[in-house]
């Protein structure tokens, strides 16, 4: 067999270094995070192969891997690493590496590189959104005209939800697209019969609903119950109601916007379809992490970078402005005040979903389930191969 | 001489509690004979010592035996003239009352046994004359580098007269025609000219007009002893006929420093394949050129090869060090040297890539934290691991490195444009002489000069690469300091640092082990201090270390001698040359007092005065040995070396563990001078066993004598046939090898060789 001929490219360990705040140069490969790692496996040693891989900026190999995402930044290699080389943190940094990665279009790596860049981006789009509105509804509403027929939710489907519902999906298809090409594709080591794909999607679909990787972060002796009632899965259940609630509040406006814009307050089916409960869990839960974050007492909220703290504001902020709109409809405010207040709403709402969502922190939630994904094909296309 | 014996006995610190004090001095009185026989409460209170002073100026005493605490306790107290009085303590209460039941007969036993041997040793001890001379104080200083010129400064400091004598036609040794020198503090990023400091350094040494300079010199021999030193200092440049200096020195202080292991023969790293792969100091002398001399910052580095500036550079540490087939050892410099030219590469080629490839990065102390500083540049990548080979393609003018077991989980290849060899330190200590093709001395031919076959009388691990070319000493034993490994210079590194196994020879800096400047200008000034030491103690009469202050010194009885020169060979610091028959001829200036030669001569003519084979001889002698063999009644005769194992014994009773009372011990300088009469005169008198506890021997020894243990260990090898023959078990002797620290361990070691020896049985010699 031909040894890896290294290939070290510093533009890349200086940009590693930009969009994080790990010292990996630090690191002296001692293995510690490894070992103490609960999810690292033999197989896997992250984060200590990511720790060298960076260090010599070993661009083919970082792009193939598909570890980071493995990884839930439960802080504990951060702890314990004796140079303070922050592992837990560039496997943070490499996750926003491998965004810009997967990201054909160059704007992630602009967005991460630059805050100044994500001020201007996410400016430009609310800016877009006025203009549109201003072209569809005017900039107040008609004397005497009744809410649907100042801001008609026909319109609103037709130029703002289903418009960018197909652009999120083109673009995060085209990601992840890159994604499979650059890990699963590029790896010739590992062949994965078609079967395989089907037979392994519960795995897909049971990390995306139950992101059940961030409970063994913990690998304590104790019992479930233990955990639960002294708060070690604090972060994982706040961390899966939030995700849960945007995706339920995502899918409710995309498809029943009609009902959001009608003053009928207490719809069965709406509590069923978690519409108010899952508001709550927006709010709650972007408070839960911006409170984690000031307060920077775990690891894994002990370093912010602009584009974390972008997303949990824009979705605070998001959550805030529909829960007044929604207010304002059912308590019946004026026409004109609600119209005002929708604008604002979208003003907010559309920034955060055409910049966080496919080039920044939001994708995570695409290309985390999705990695566990691929990484258990080529784990199990490699058992099927050896045996 | 007059022997007026006055035995005083101390019945303080529960001495008086433990044992019949009254009986003491009724046996001291019976068996001794003395003029003065009294117990105290409080012996070394004002009233006590008053009581001896009394007893000395009316009385006329002259041997005090005192009776009380370890000689290691209350010196200052119990201190009288020593050329007048021989003061001789027995220790009842560290070696008897706190280490044995009290009020046991056998503790009694063991304390009247312990008063007798004091006693007898101090009616045959005579009283010391020390030798003092006026004798030559100037310092002379080998090596103009940056140790040497330090060791000159501060000599000069200090008001001593100082000859330095430099080989090259400059002072500033290795640094003098480098470029940058790595920054020894934080922020470790002022990148200064090597030659900063250095040449104010110089300008210092050849202003003061306490140094003399020699530069272009070399040492042509060097004969005499500390104090009176004879130096011929030669020309080094070449003309021959240039008559050769002479210079009466004191002391020396070797600074010749290191010169790069040689890369030819690297080349399973490749060097030779093409100029641009070259060693640390060939980088640093290229950067020199590059620079003009320090004048310019701005220049980049190119290759050798083709011009074009370097776009990539490999390091291989270690190269040729911590390898057995190379050097084996850690020179301690190479991975700063490294990261500083990385430094400097980046700093004036900052498109380059520079790698590492090490077994461990090894920056001592501070510089850990230019080692951090370094692995935050993005252009500099660190990995460890092991080269496995170098090739040269041609065509494209890369060199190709292969990387095994490393820490990427497998094999790598690495392109390059440059390699850099990181080779190591070799002590410039003098060159070996390869004489008729054996460099080995044959120590086993050694004949005396009656014609008679000697057995070899000098353990072959002591055998001495010979040497020449540095000092050129005029020394029976070789022409060089003795080498401990690698060409280092011997010592007993942890005790004495700078010592060399040559009185009044000093080396320092990395001729004595691979240093920077930094701590190349701490040893400077450790091994002047040391050279001055020796200096004064020598014009004094005293000894230096280990027994400094000693002014007793061995007296050669010539006349009986069989010029079997076991003494001269033994002698760990060749104290004493031969006459072309054999007879050895002492150097009392060398001498370090530790008996090694009295306990080698096998006619017995070597004694001090007051440590003698006939002295520990009437010692063994007064030792009571009951002839009902019963269990308590065995007795085992420890010798104790003084340095480690006689303190052991003593933190033994100051922790009050309990010691089997068979034992009765005798201190000794160094098991290296117990000679083998007394193992007669203790088994002929019926003692059962002999236990030798002294220093750890071998490659990393303790003994402060360097060899003694080891001799001691090596010569009962002989004894054993002798006791073979006497029909009396080889197992009654033993040798323990121990550290002060081990003291916990005493009552198990001695347990265990009474055990042994009561197994054997009672001596059969017994009455006799």
């Amino acid at each position: 067999m031909n040894n890896t001929v290294i290939k070290t490219d510093n533009e890349l360990v200086k940009y590693i270094k930009e969009v994080g705040e790990s010292n990996f140069k630090k690191c002296f490969q001692c293995g510690t995070c490894s070992a103490v790692c609960p999810l690292s496996t033999e197989d896997r040693p992250f984060p200590r192969k990511e720790m060298i891989m960076a260090g010599w900026g070993m661009k083919e190999e970082l792009t193939a891997d598909l570890d980071p995402w493995l990884c839930y930044y439960c802080g504990e290699c951060s702890k314990n690493c004796p140079r303070k080389a922050e592992p837990g943190e560039l496997m943070m940094s490499l996750r926003r590496f491998l965004i810009s990665a997967y990201d054909w279009t160059g704007i992630s790596k602009l967005l991460y590189k630059s805050k100044y860049a994500e001020y201007i981006a996410i400016l430009i789009v609310a800016l877009g959104v006025l203009i549109e509105w201003a072209v569809l509804f005017g900039l107040h509403p008609a004397a005497g005209a009744t809410l649907s027929q100042a801001v008609s939710p026909e319109k609103v489907d037709y130029f703002f939800d289903w418009p960018i519902s197909a652009f999120l999906a083109i673009m995060l298809t085209s990601f992840i697209y890159n994604m499979y090409r650059k890990t699963v594709l590029s790896d010739k080591s590992v062949k994965i019969p078609l079967s395989l794909y089907v037979t392994e999607a519960w795995s897909l679909i049971f990390n995306f609903f139950t992101q059940y990787r961030y409970a063994k972060c913990d690998d304590s002796e104790e019992s479930a119950a233990k955990k639960l009632t002294s708060g070690k899965y604090n972060f994982w259940l706040a961390h899966l109601f939030l995700m849960i609630s945007y995706v339920s509040l995502f899918v409710a406006i995309v498809f029943f916007l009609d009902w959001f814009q009608s003053e009928n307050s207490m719809p069965i089916l709406h509590i069923v379809l978690f519409d108010y409960f899952a508001s709550i869990g927006l709010i709650f839960g972007t408070i839960y992490f911006i409170i984690k974050r000031f307060s920077k007492k775990i690891e894994r909220s002990k370093f912010s970078h602009h584009t974390d703290w972008m997303f949990v504001i824009l979705l605070f902020l998001t959550a805030v402005s529909g829960v007044l709109l929604r207010a304002s409809i059912v308590y019946s405010y004026s026409v004109s005040a609600i119209f005002y207040i929708y604008l604002i709403h979208l003003m907010i709402l559309f920034p955060m979903l055409v910049i966080e969502v496919p080039f920044s922190k939001w994708s995570h939630l695409a290309y985390r389930p999705v990695a566990v994904y691929f990484a258990n094909l080529k784990e199990k296309a490699k058992n099927l191969s050896n045996n | 001489m007059d022997n007026n014996l006055g035995i005083y006995i101390c019945s303080g610190c529960d001495i008086g509690k433990s044992l019949n004090v009254e009986r003491l001095i009724n046996t001291a009185k019976d068996s001794n004979k003395p003029l003065v026989c009294v117990s105290h409460e409080f012996l070394c209170g004002p009233e006590g010592i008053n009581l001896i002073k009394n007893d000395i100026s009316e009385k006329k005493i002259n041997k005090v035996v005192i009776a009380a605490c370890s000689m290691r306790a209350k010196q200052d107290v119990f201190n009288f003239d020593q050329f007048t009085i021989h003061t001789e303590r027995v220790n009842l209460r560290e070696h008897v009352i706190w280490i044995s039941p009290p009020n046991d007969n056998n503790t009694q036993l063991l304390a009247e046994d312990y008063i007798n041997m004091g006693a007898s040793r101090a009616k045959k001890a005579a009283f010391p004359e020390p030798l003092v001379q006026d004798l030559n104080k100037t310092v002379l200083v080998v090596g103009g580098g940056v140790t040497g010129l330090n060791a000159s400064i501060n000599a000069a400091k200090a008001g001593y007269d100082v000859v330095l004598v430099e080989k090259k036609p400059n002072l500033g040794g290795f640094p003098f025609s480098k470029y940058k020198k790595w920054e020894t503090k934080p922020p470790f990023d002022k990148n200064t000219w090597i030659r900063e400091g250095l040449d104010e350094l110089i300008s210092e040494a050849e202003k003061s007009n306490k140094i003399k300079i020699y530069k272009n010199y070399k040492i042509k021999s060097i004969s005499g002893a500390p104090g009176k030193f004879n130096a011929e200092i030669e020309s080094s440049a070449g003309n021959s006929g240039a008559e050769p200096v002479k210079e009466i020195v004191g002391s020396i202080v070797v600074a010749t420093g290191w010169k790069p292991y040689d890369a030819k023969k690297l080349n399973n790293l490749g060097y030779g394949l093409t100029p641009d792969i070259l060693t640390n100091v060939e980088l640093e002398e290229l950067y020199s050129q590059l620079s003009d001399g320090g004048k310019s910052e701005n220049f980049t580095l190119k290759r050798k090869s083709d011009g074009n500036p370097v776009k990539s550079v490999l390091f291989i540490q270690c190269a040729g060090s911590r390898d057995e087939n190379h050097l084996p050892y850690c020179s301690t410099v190479c991975c700063m040297s490294s990261l500083k030219e990385a430094a400097l590469i980046r700093k004036n080629n900052p498109d380059a890539n520079v790698y590492i490839i090490y077994k461990d990065m090894r920056t001592m102390g501070e510089y850990e934290n230019f080692y951090r500083k370094m692995q935050d540049d993005e252009g500099i990548f660190m990995v460890k691991g092991v080269v496995s080979g170098v090739s040269y393609d041609k065509n494209g003018n890369t060199i190709g490195v292969k990387v095994k077991d490393t820490l990427f989980g497998g094999d790598i290849d690495i392109n390059t444009e440059m390699v850099v060899l990181a080779t190591g330190m070799v002590p410039n200590s003098g060159e070996i002489e390869l004489k008729d093709n054996t460099a080995t001395l044959n120590i086993g031919e050694v004949k005396s000069a009656s014609g008679a076959s000697c057995p070899p009388s000098v353990p072959v691990s002591t055998a001495q690469v010979p040497k020449s070319g540095l000092l050129n000493l005029s020394y029976r034993q070789g022409k060089e300091m003795p080498d401990l490994v690698y060409g280092f210079p011997d010592s007993n590194f942890i005790c004495f640092p700078y010592e060399s196994r040559r009185t009044g020879i000093y080396p320092a800096g990395s001729v004595r082990m691979p240093l920077d400047t930094v701590f190349s200008v701490d040893d400077a000034k450790g091994a002047v201090l040391k050279a001055i030491q020796c200096i004064e103690q020598t014009s004094k009469g005293r000894a230096v270390h280990p027994r400094s202050n000693d002014t007793t010194y061995p007296f050669f009885d010539l006349p009986r001698c069989t010029q079997c020169k076991r003494c001269t060979e033994e002698c760990p610091f060749g104290a004493i040359d031969e006459d072309e028959k054999g007879t050895p001829q002492y150097n009392p200036e060398r001498c370090r007092r530790c008996g090694i030669c009295m306990g080698a001569c096998p006619v017995r003519i070597i004694s001090f005065k007051n440590y003698s084979p006939d002295i520990i001889g009437s010692m063994i002698k007064s030792i009571y040995v009951p002839e009902d063999p019963t269990d308590e009644n065995y007795r085992i005769l420890v010798f104790a070396c003084e340095n480690d194992a006689y303190p052991a014994l003593d933190i033994l009773g100051l922790n009050k563990l309990n010691l089997s009372s068979n034992i009765r011990v005798i201190p000794v300088r160094c098991l290296g001078s117990i000679n083998n009469v007394w193992y007669a005169d203790a088994l002929s008198k019926g003692i059962d066993g002999i236990l030798l506890l002294g220093c750890k021997y071998g490659d990393d020894y303790q003994c402060h004598f360097t060899k003694g243990s080891e001799l001691a260990s090596y010569r009962m090898g002989n004894l054993k046939e002798t006791l073979t023959r006497l029909v009396l078990e080889e197992e009654r002797v033993r040798q323990v090898q121990l550290e002060y620290t081990d003291y916990m361990k005493l009552p198990e070691i001695v347990e265990d060789f009474v055990n042994k020896v009561k197994s054997l049985g009672p001596n059969p010699y017994k009455g006799f």
